[in-house]
């Protein structure tokens, strides 16, 4: 095990790591374009130059592996020199349009230049012109004026995404990113370029000229987009005079987290942010009169759900009662589920949403076929009473024959972020139907009730990924228009039953479920 | 704490001062002096005469102004590039910078890709404008000015004191800054000069 000095401060690393790594260890920050810890290394930018005793010339931290002994200076005058060099170099041709870059805010570009620059420009040629708005594809918009040539996005496609979509063609001063001859970029996973992207070379087209990045808050969440759980960020704008569209959500990235998705997370999910603010989140609570829908209040909606619920209950006994819980719904709501439908009403024909579509597409990067983020949660729980699985189907044939007079359904049904389109795993039925979920459906239409919930980001949970890894997250901003949690709608039923509910019954998820690794 | 004392001696009134009338009438006088010389004066102005000696020293507002000084913050206009566009990038640096939030603008993609953002839409509500001239202190690109020397903002709608884009950029700067002449510049950077050519 090498041990290394950096800046005085001593460090053990295992051998083969490189210089840069042992220093963000110590949390040194070493300047970097062409490093990302995620990819290998590829040594191009030379901003990384720090000072190494022994050796006459200055080295690449990215490159230069750890050897016992070592002693590492990333500050001296030299140092601070070849950056201030590097920069100079790399901003010969920079249009520096930082008022209307994208990236500006969280540019490296620009972080370094007011650390570590600032000096009049003593170039006298004239300024190299390249193509400024080159759209690569569907979704990723290039500014070659911008560009670094640092290889980030080429060398994600091809040792993460694994196909290669991009090149750096030509040399010297003429050297330019493209795409192959012809080709436009699509890929499954092209969002990942823009945030790796040190400057504001690549742009998303989604994102861009929304919103300034600085006028963004920042809160966590994971992806319950598929069964993967990938841990990502939520950049949000709760401030109603600067948003756009009324959109408070801007987008989502991926948090690190080597356990489950790396820096990476897959343009599904990242797009999947549109979801928060879509036009058919239901924002309050739907009471339906007639052949409409009409919006009241949460407690006549709560008092009148209930008295549903004990209706049902005394003409039809606990059999006349079905409880479907979509695998959408974080472990804790599935808990106070439990507690106030079985153990508290008795109802035993209980299920957990349908099964995993085979034909779905799936790959070996990120993307899950199943696409619920808690399916597992929901098995490991133990949803179903024991001895007593009530499959989906045979709950959704109990309601169709009408068997069933009362159906509480929980959670959107997953394959409706993927296809808002798609037809409603719930078929049609006599009996009251009782929905509690975000997005509005083609169930709708049937629904008695429907009580707006929050979405993922917007509350506080677990979910438990395919491989078994339970993560919690907190809720990043408040949710959309009269939506609750979904744990605060069952506590209000719980009271407006009357029944006894176990007064810590969704907190079971945080002692039971302790946060594991995420963030 | 030693305090600083000054004793003033009182005037003392005298015999004729003690009667009043004749201060009473002396004021009378005065206030009658220039009743009369302003009632002569304003009278005169009616028919075109004397027009150089002021009646009073009260400014005949509206039809009289005080005159604003150069470099006086009044209402906000966007100024326009050669070619008719707006200056204005949308580069959110005056949303940003505004302490009364009340600069909104709305960015787009414009079809030059020299130009590449534009703002869509650009309003200021100006009666949350607190006139600290933040935003043209922050334009990177001298697209908003306050030059127009409206500083008289009544409107009998609340709506009316929110300032649309082609509203802004319609309006001109006021007289005494035309007089001034474009505001004083650092000497372009010679290199800047050069590229720009390009």
């Amino acid at each position: 095990m090498p041990t290394i000095e950096i800046d005085g401060k001593i460090i053990t690393v295992e051998p083969g790591l490189t210089v840069i790594q042992a220093a963000d260890r110590l949390g040194i920050h070493i300047p970097r374009f062409c490093y990302h810890p995620g990819l290998s290394p590829a040594g191009s930018c030379r901003m990384c130059m720090v000072e190494i005793e022994k050796i006459p010339k200055l080295q690449t931290a990215c490159t230069t592996p750890v050897v016992n002994g070592m002693v590492v200076r990333t500050d001296t005058e030299a140092v601070q020199d070849a950056r201030r060099s590097i920069l100079e170099y790399l901003l010969i041709n920079h249009p520096i349009d930082c008022p209307i870059c994208d990236k500006s805010g969280e540019c490296l570009l620009q972080d370094y230049y007011t650390e570590y620059a600032r000096y009049t420009s003593r170039f006298l040629e004239t300024r190299w012109r390249k193509r400024k708005v080159f759209i690569l594809g569907p979704t990723i918009v290039m500014d070659e004026e911008r560009c670094v040539l640092c290889s980030r996005c080429v060398r994600f496609f091809e040792e993460v995404s694994g196909v290669r979509r991009l090149g750096i063609f030509q040399r010297g001063s003429e050297a330019y990113l493209s795409t192959y001859p012809g080709e436009v970029l699509e890929d499954l996973y092209c969002g990942n370029i823009v945030d790796i992207c040190p400057v504001g070379a690549l742009t998303d087209r989604d994102f861009r000229f929304n919103q300034r990045v600085w006028m963004l808050k920042r809160g966590h969440s994971i992806c319950p987009f598929c069964a993967r759980g990938c841990n990502i960020i939520v950049d949000f704008n709760e401030d109603s005079d600067i948003q756009v569209n009324d959109s408070r959500v801007y987008r989502f990235r991926p948090r690190f987290n080597t356990k489950v998705n790396d820096y990476w997370m897959c343009d599904t999910g990242r797009y999947g942010y549109k979801s928060l603010d879509a036009a058919e989140r239901i924002r309050e609570p739907l009471l339906r009169e007639g052949k409409r829908l009409i919006p009241v209040g949460w407690d006549r909606i709560i008092k009148r759900a209930a008295l549903r619920i004990r209706e049902t209950l005394a003409s039809h006994g606990p059999e006349g009662v079905g409880v479907l819980v979509h695998p959408t719904v974080a472990c804790e709501t599935a808990l106070a589920t439990r507690e106030l439908f079985v153990e508290q009403l008795g109802i035993r024909n209980m299920s957990t949403g349908f099964p995993v579509d085979p034909s779905a597409f799936e790959d070996a990067i990120l993307i899950r076929r199943d696409r619920a983020p808690n399916r597992r949660g929901l098995e490991m729980i133990g949803m179903v009473p024991k001895g007593e699985d009530v499959p989906a189907g045979q709950l959704a044939a109990g309601w169709a024959t009408g068997r069933i007079k009362l159906l509480y359904v929980l959670g959107d049904d997953p394959a409706r972020f993927h296809n808002p389109q798609g037809p409603s795993p719930i078929p049609a039925g006599e009996g009251i139907l009782i929905l509690q979920k975000s997005t509005a459906g083609p169930e709708d239409a049937r629904a008695r009730m429907v009580l707006p919930a929050a979405m993922p980001a917007e509350e506080d949970g677990t979910f438990v990924n395919f491989e078994g890894r339970v993560q919690h997250f907190d809720a990043a901003l408040a949710p959309l228009g009269e939506a609750l949690p979904a744990c605060e709608i069952l506590r209000r039923l719980g009271e407006a039953l009357k029944v006894e509910l176990h007064p810590e019954c969704w907190r079971l998820g945080q002692e039971t479920w302790a946060p594991s690794s995420s963030s | 704490m030693t305090v600083n004392e000054k004793n003033v001696k009182r005037t003392e009134l005298g015999r004729l001062d003690r009667l009043y009338l004749v201060e009473v009438v002396k004021g009378l006088g005065i206030t009658g002096g220039h009743f009369f010389r302003n009632l002569f004066l304003h009278t005169a102005h009616l028919f075109g005469l004397m027009k150089d000696r002021p009646a009073a020293v009260t400014i005949q507002y509206p039809e009289e102004r005080r005159p604003i000084p150069v470099g006086y913050r009044g209402r906000h206009r966007l100024l326009l590039r050669e070619d008719g566009s707006p200056k204005c990038v949308a580069c959110m640096m005056c949303p940003t910078i505004c302490p009364a939030q009340c600069i909104h603008i709305r960015a787009g993609e414009s079809p030059d890709p020299a130009i590449e953002k534009y703002p869509v839409s650009f309003d200021i509500v100006v009666d949350r404008c607190v006139m600290c001239g933040f935003c043209v202190e922050a334009c990177p690109v001298d697209a908003i000015r306050m030059d127009t020397g409206i500083v008289e903002m009544a409107e009998y709608d609340r709506k009316d004191f929110v300032d649309g884009r082609d509203y802004m950029l319609s309006q001109k700067p006021s007289d005494e800054e035309k007089k001034k002449g474009p505001p004083e510049r650092k000497p372009p950077n010679e290199l800047d000069k050069k590229n720009d050519e390009h």
